[in-house]
């Protein structure tokens, strides 16, 4: 029994790891261009889409005009530009599932973490709170003696002005979700008025909250705990994926003594690296990536970025830190001659195995299937029915003998015109001789709307066998012979042994 | 909305166009047991409805009697049918007029039906007159009241009424809106 008066366990004894405020040095090179242009990118498309209208520059809602992608739950219709989908076409968001998910495998099979590092909401809002942040309070050594500092009325001011510019792009971000599902003029329209329903304001709250508090305090405590991509993409590495990835045989031993401009002689006992410590300050997980592949690290590159411009001012060539495959950092593995013209065969060596990469069997099949996938969805979309039918045959009656001894069967239609213009269809039957229709053949269904039709079927009572006969029920719009939808249907005839 | 109760409560058994089947009668016609006035529809539905036909074959005289009866019903709407047993028919046709009439041409106050039509709840065949002479028929529609309420009722007895009542102009149109009007095309 420990005799100690310590009631607190010390934090090396603790089983879990005390999450520290990251504060991540400011960066810009290469990567950190294409990761803004990310931003820019993704952005631009989900703060913009719900603004467009269909047909494109169509005039005010109302006259013939609508908001291009919507998903208008209430009425159960998805709007996709032109598209009209209805849940019948269910089937369309289980290949667009499917068409991320290979997409996901490919590009991380071949160039690790792509998503993770670029594309990723978390990463892409953290970018952007980050940037409030680096404004308003500065650069990360400010960051971190402003939160040292106790509290003052500049720190109160700076705190508010960030959590108002936080607040402020966590609301717009929820209104933007809102309005891919209520039109999103109508929820301007709303708020000016305060008549925003209540599932509106919940939503739009909700949302906001969880922009708010994963990209102004979650942030990497998403990737490293929570996200489950982050632990799954670490499957589909091999020895042939890109990798953001530290050189130790180049850069070890590290140590500061090399100076700015000066050859390194071959027999000089330090390695590139001169630890400046720039890679660990400027990754937003907290992690040394020179310690080797972690799974924190989300391939952001800010730490290649950071270190090619140290190597500028060293005079050393780019790359210390660098993206680069597994098997491509052994082949540049120094010779046991010396370390001096390292860089030119690091870069022919690996170039080859690089691209080499491109090449295996299962980038190949990753991309074959995505291909095959793309091409099944866009032509399913691209040739499927106008026209939508259910038969709901009555149940209770099944058959009915009229005038004559004739036999009718009733049937309830439901069409669904998939358009979004009115139109008129007509009612056809055959599967039986001299099956015929004793109701008004034809109806009309306003745009994107479903109708339920009456259709009574006659047909002689020696027309089939006793009991169930398998008919064909069609319907087909008189303007487009094209569009048609067959359904199969039953029609019974009357058993006619012991008849009453 | 008396189109979507009568689709949920009504089309088991009166069939989702209301034309009905055996036993089971079409409201969309000008033939009713009744008064077939909206009152009552009404009733039928809160109340249901029994049918009764008592046996008459001990009273007609069983077995040729019956059959002799028969032909003479289906002679009175001119269905097919044998001239002679129709003849002989006609004079064992008195207990029957008690309830049909001495024309068969029914009684709305006891629910007889009207023979001389073609409507036939329960068959037109020889067979289905002879069962039904042979066994009577008891027919129950089950009261509503208690699920639907008044106010429903009325809304249902409405709608009920219009489709055998539909106005001259424009009436049967598939097409037209149906708000006010039934929705199954006619």
């Amino acid at each position: 029994m420990n005799a100690s008066h310590e009631t607190i366990v010390p934090e090396q004894d603790l089983l879990l790891e005390l999450r520290r405020k990251v504060y991540p040095r400011s960066v810009s090179g290469v990567f950190a261009r294409w990761r803004w242009t990310m931003v820019w990118l993704t952005q631009l498309v989900f703060y913009g889409l719900p603004w467009l209208s269909w047909p494109p520059l169509a005039g005010s809602w109302g006259e013939g005009g609508r908001q291009a992608v919507l998903f208008d739950l209430g009425a159960r219709k998805f709007y996709l530009l032109g598209i009209v989908l209805y849940p019948q076409d269910f089937v369309y968001l289980t290949l667009l599932l499917l068409i991320a998910a290979l997409s996901l495998f490919l590009f991380t099979t071949v160039a690790g973490r792509v998503w993770c590092g670029y594309a990723c909401p978390q990463t892409v809002y953290t970018e952007i709170f980050l940037w409030i942040e680096r404004r308003i309070e500065g650069e990360r050594g400010r960051r971190m003696a402003l939160d040292a500092e106790p509290w003052s009325a500049k720190k109160v001011r700076m705190k508010a002005a960030k959590q108002a510019a936080w607040i402020a792009v966590a609301l717009w971000t929820g209104i933007t979700f809102v309005g891919y599902f209520t039109p999103i003029r109508t929820l301007m329209h709303e708020l000016a008025t305060f008549t925003l329903t209540p599932w509106e304001l919940f939503w739009i709250g909700f949302y906001a909250f969880a922009t708010w508090g994963n990209a102004g305090f979650l942030r990497e405590q998403v990737c490293k705990y929570m996200c489950p991509y982050a632990r799954f993409q670490g499957v589909m590495f091999d020895r042939d994926t890109w990798v953001v990835t530290y050189d130790p045989g180049r850069g070890e031993p590290r140590g500061r003594s090399v100076k700015r401009g000066a050859a390194l002689p071959p027999s000089a006992p330090l390695g590139d690296c001169i630890d400046c410590g720039l890679c660990v300050q400027v990754c937003p997980t907290d992690i040394d990536i020179r310690d080797g592949q972690q799974y924190e690290c989300i391939g952001c590159a800010a730490c290649i970025d950071a270190c090619d411009k140290v190597m500028d001012k060293v005079g050393r060539p780019r790359g210390l830190i660098r993206y680069d495959t597994l098997r491509g950092l052994e082949m540049a593995a120094p010779t046991p001659a010396g370390r001096s013209g390292a860089g030119a065969t690091v870069a022919t060596a690996s170039v080859a195995s690089r691209w080499r990469t491109l090449l295996r069997a299962r980038v190949l099949v990753y991309s074959a299937v995505l291909l095959a996938i793309c091409g099944a969805s866009t032509l399913g979309i691209a040739t499927r029915s106008p026209v939508k039918l259910d038969v709901v045959r009555d149940r209770g009656a099944l058959l009915r003998e009229v005038k004559n001894g004739v036999i009718e069967n009733v049937y309830r239609l439901q069409v669904t015109n998939g358009v979004e213009r009115a139109r008129r269809f007509v009612i056809g039957a055959d599967g039986l001789p001299g099956l015929g229709i004793d109701s008004a053949p034809e109806f009309e269904v306003a745009g994107t709307e479903r109708r339920s039709v009456g259709v009574r079927l006659r047909a002689p009572p020696d027309a089939g066998e006793a009991g169930s006969n398998r008919i064909r029920i069609s319907v087909r719009a008189l303007d487009d012979p094209d569009a048609v939808a067959t359904s199969g249907a039953t029609f019974f005839l009357p058993d006619t042994r012991g008849s009453r | 909305m008396g189109e979507r109760l009568f689709l949920t409560y009504c089309s088991q058994c009166h069939g989702s166009t209301a034309a009905g089947g055996r036993s089971f009668p079409n409201l969309t016609d000008d033939d009713w047991l009744g008064a077939g006035t909206p009152d009552y529809i009404k009733t039928t539905i809160l109340n249901g409805r029994q049918a009764l036909m008592p046996s008459m074959a001990a009273a007609i005289g069983g077995g040729e009697s019956v059959d002799d009866v028969a032909h003479y019903v289906l002679s009175l709407s001119d269905s097919v049918h044998d001239a002679e047993a129709a003849a002989r028919g006609e004079a064992k046709f008195a207990v029957c007029a008690a309830c049909h009439g001495a024309n068969g041409e029914g009684l709305a106050a006891v629910g007889a039906p009207n023979l001389t039509d073609d409507v036939w709840l329960y068959g037109g065949s020889l067979d289905s007159v002879k069962h039904a002479i042979d066994n009577g028929l008891d027919n129950h529609m089950p009261g509503f009241g208690d699920l639907l309420g008044e106010g429903k009722a009325h809304v249902l007895a409405a709608w009920v009424w219009g489709l055998s009542n539909v106005p001259a102009e424009g009436a049967g149109q598939p097409s037209a809106p149906a708000v006010d009007r039934p929705m199954i095309a006619d």
